[in-house]
């Protein structure tokens, strides 16, 4: 047993945590130690020394005291409720900042966190551990309730964590998912599974082009473009509503092109990706039509919005498009792998109204474009700080 | 002109101009002739808005991938008498070619004037560098054993220097070369399969075959090579090393278009034939790079005629060198290949727990 954890690397914590962290006690929901110690971390985070970084920056934002203060009202029975224990999680490696997140939820709800981060180097990773850890020096009560470690595809080690876990947070696509899973968890410990999701937008042409422009474009480019629009939130269609929609059309384009010549650099390998799609989607989707200026954009215009749209996901800058003749029609495409819609113009309790009214099974966030990659503590559809704390009741 | 008579030209006798005004003759009616035959070829150049195009580089191509995700074909079914596979991992998927006879016997042809303008017309002996199991199993055919039997042709009595095991057939080798002494002897493989279990098992027993005149062509790509840190002068330097006086030939070539191989000339350059042809594009919008300057490759081929791919682009990298001007006489495009796309930095798919 003791062997198989010399294959871990540590960023935040060491082996004795380890041994240990099956033990220590749950703290009660937005435990005073944790909000001090995320308060201490936001400000660190926000700090002028980390420049240029805007997730770990809006991270920050998120943790400070005032925005986890009014977040815990909404738990009105949060003095009734204490943490499961400890919380294996297994961060996905297409969001940077995604560990992090997962840890917010695991600490918040009073648990010790086994965060297992992805081989795959991101800067970002680096920076917010060099920051935990420096905050753990201040507050050293909490160190034993954070490991944060990278270890190579190693199914000993996944199968002893998992036996020891609580709660286990997988972050992935199905097949990373099915493959953790393989990994039992104990009979009455909870796991959860947060698989590849699909997104889209819808605009209200006639609305879009009173606002400006640059503004949405800018926002838009957050949504997708920051992350390589490979985000879960990230739309891969654009469902346009509305009058003047060949106009909208045209200035969406040319206003999001001045944003992505100016920051962003598309790979090589996504200019033959975005081929492959363009030629599958036309094999597919009859009457479809490609228009692009270059491969930083591709619009792939349907003529029709049928339900398998959900399985073509392409990234760096792909965006499919449909023109609606009224907002009903989306309920096609509204199957469990939605998650968000983000939208432009004032549709946010007309969509809701739609998802529930037609019992659609996916949709769990509709949000402004410019607010895909907002931060929440309900996640999926799931309200973590509920799912991971138990309530005691007393009568 | 049907291919038979382009199969005439001489393989490198002709300039770019020439060949410009050939192939988009060509390549325009073999590009109506797949819309009419292969129903998804026409959706996708809808999609794409193709109409007509007034050069070779404005006329559409497909990403080499969609010959695994999809079965494109342009003859009817029953008309299909082999399908290629590119000979991908396990688990992966592999491209589906579909040839009729007729493509299918291009292939042989277009091999056979490439090649013979590098090692003569006469059939010669011939040593591959693989092990017969790899042409036992027809069912399974894939790129290789393809690649062993399309050579096969040039011999005119052959051998296989590995057995079942890929171990190398050391006294049967030496035998057959000094049988062969008085003569010119070709060695065929692949870049890997020679390096692995060739090279390194000569190697390891400390023998040279003091070889006097022969020609090792190879291909299947660097990709392995690269890993293991071996450069192309380093490779041809080894295997002079432990074979003697022998020529090393790189070839470049694909499933895809099997037979319209870019073989590598005495200079070190991979030359484009009369029969097909490369264009480098920029990946940030496709338009063609300059002489030097890195990009995608686009291979270009008027073969294919049972299944629409005769413009591929490719997922490797590569640069043009020169055109009609290489000093080893030939004319039309000469190249390098600098690998596959670099596919690491796109933050990429969540998928970080799967092997």
């Amino acid at each position: 047993m003791e062997n198989i954890f010399n294959n871990i690397k540590y960023l935040v914590g060491n082996e004795d945590i380890l041994k240990n962290i099956a033990k220590v006690p749950p703290l009660p929901l937005f435990s005073d130690l944790v909000v001090d110690f995320f308060n201490s971390l936001s400000r660190r985070l926000m700090s002028k020394e980390i420049k240029g970084e805007s997730d770990i920056f809006t991270l920050g934002f998120w943790l400070r005291r005032a925005s986890l203060e009014l977040a815990k009202k909404s738990y009105i029975d949060a003095e009734e409720r204490i943490g499961w224990g400890m919380v294996f999680h297994i961060a996905p490696s297409n969001i940077p900042i995604q560990f992090a997140v997962s840890l917010v939820y695991a600490l918040i709800s009073g648990n010790a966190s086994v965060v297992r981060v992805s081989n795959k180097k991101f800067h970002q990773v680096d920076i917010i551990c060099r920051e935990i850890n420096e905050c753990i020096k201040e507050y050293p009560e909490i160190a034993p309730y954070i490991l944060i470690i990278r270890y190579d595809h190693n199914d000993a080690i996944t199968k002893a964590l998992s036996a020891w876990c609580d709660a286990r947070l997988i972050w992935g696509g199905d097949n990373t998912i099915n493959t953790v899973r393989l990994s039992p968890i104990p009979p009455r410990s909870i796991d959860l599974g947060f698989a590849d999701r699909y997104s889209f937008t819808v605009i209200d042409a006639d609305a879009y082009l009173k606002l400006n422009k640059e503004k949405v474009a800018n926002d838009f480019y957050n949504d997708t473009y920051f992350s390589d629009q490979n985000a879960c939130s990230s739309p891969r269609l654009i469902v346009w509503i509305g009058i003047n929609v060949a106009e909208a059309k045209k200035t969406f384009r040319k206003s999001l092109k001045a944003q992505t010549d100016k920051r962003y650099k598309m790979s090589d390998i996504a200019a033959s990706n975005k081929l492959l799609t363009t030629a599958l989607a036309a094999i597919r989707f009859d009457d479809a039509k490609e228009i692009k200026e270059d491969n930083t954009a591709i619009w792939l215009e349907i003529s029709n919005l049928e339900e398998d749209i959900v399985h073509y996901k392409e990234n760096s800058g792909y965006f499919f498009e449909y023109t609606a003749g009224n907002l009903e029609e989306i309920t096609v495409i509204l199957k469990k792998e939605c998650q968000t819609i983000t939208y432009i113009g004032d549709l946010g309790e007309k969509l809701r109204k739609i998802v529930i009214s037609s019992g659609a099974r996916g949709v769990d966030r509709i949000v402004p474009v410019g607010r895909g990659m907002d931060l929440s503590l309900v996640w999926d559809g799931i309200d973590l700080p509920l799912a991971l704390s138990r309530q005691i009741s007393v009568v | 002109m049907n291919y038979e008579k382009i199969l005439k030209l001489e393989p490198f006798g002709i300039t770019q101009a020439e060949k410009e005004s050939l192939f988009l003759g060509e390549l325009t009616k073999l590009i109506e002739f797949h819309r009419k035959n292969c129903e998804k070829y026409n959706k996708i150049l809808q999609t794409f808005g193709y109409e007509s195009a007034q050069s070779v580089s404005d006329l559409p191509f497909l990403p080499a991938r969609i010959f695994k995700e999809s079965e494109l074909i342009s003859v009817p079914k029953e008309e299909i008498f082999k399908t290629m596979t590119s000979s991908g991992t396990t688990g992966q998927k592999v491209s589906k070619i579909f040839l009729d006879r007729d493509t299918a016997a291009n292939q042989q042809k277009t091999l056979t004037r490439i090649v013979s303008n590098f090692t003569g017309k006469n059939r010669l002996p011939m040593i591959i560098i693989d092990s017969p199991s790899v042409i036992k199993n027809r069912a399974m055919f894939s790129a290789r054993g393809a690649g062993i039997l399309g050579f096969s042709i040039f011999a005119r009595k052959k051998i296989f220097a590995l057995d079942e095991n890929m171990n190398l057939n050391f006294s049967v080798l030496k035998e057959f070369i000094s049988e062969h002494k008085n003569e010119k002897i070709i060695l065929f493989g692949f870049t890997f399969m020679i390096w692995q279990y060739f090279y390194k098992a000569l190697k390891s027993i400390g023998e040279n075959l003091f070889m006097k005149d022969a020609i090792l062509i190879h291909g299947g790509g660097w990709k392995k090579l690269a890993n293991e840190k071996v450069s192309s002068m380093e490779f041809k330097a080894a295997l002079k090393d432990v074979c003697g006086n022998i020529a090393v030939s790189d070839y470049y070539g694909m499933v895809e278009q099997t037979g319209c191989i870019y073989m590598e000339c005495e200079k070190g350059h991979l030359h484009a034939s009369t029969y097909s042809d490369i264009i480098i594009r920029k990946p940030h919008d496709f338009s063609v790079c300059n002489i030097g300057e890195n990009g995608i490759i686009q291979v270009i081929s008027l073969l294919p005629k049972s299944y629409p791919g005769n413009l591929i682009l490719t997922e490797d990298e590569g640069e043009l060198l020169g055109i009609d001007n290489c000093p080893c006489g030939r004319k039309g495009k000469y190249f390098r290949v600098n690998g596959r796309i670099k596919n690491a930095e796109i933050r990429g798919c969540s998928d970080t727990f799967n092997r």
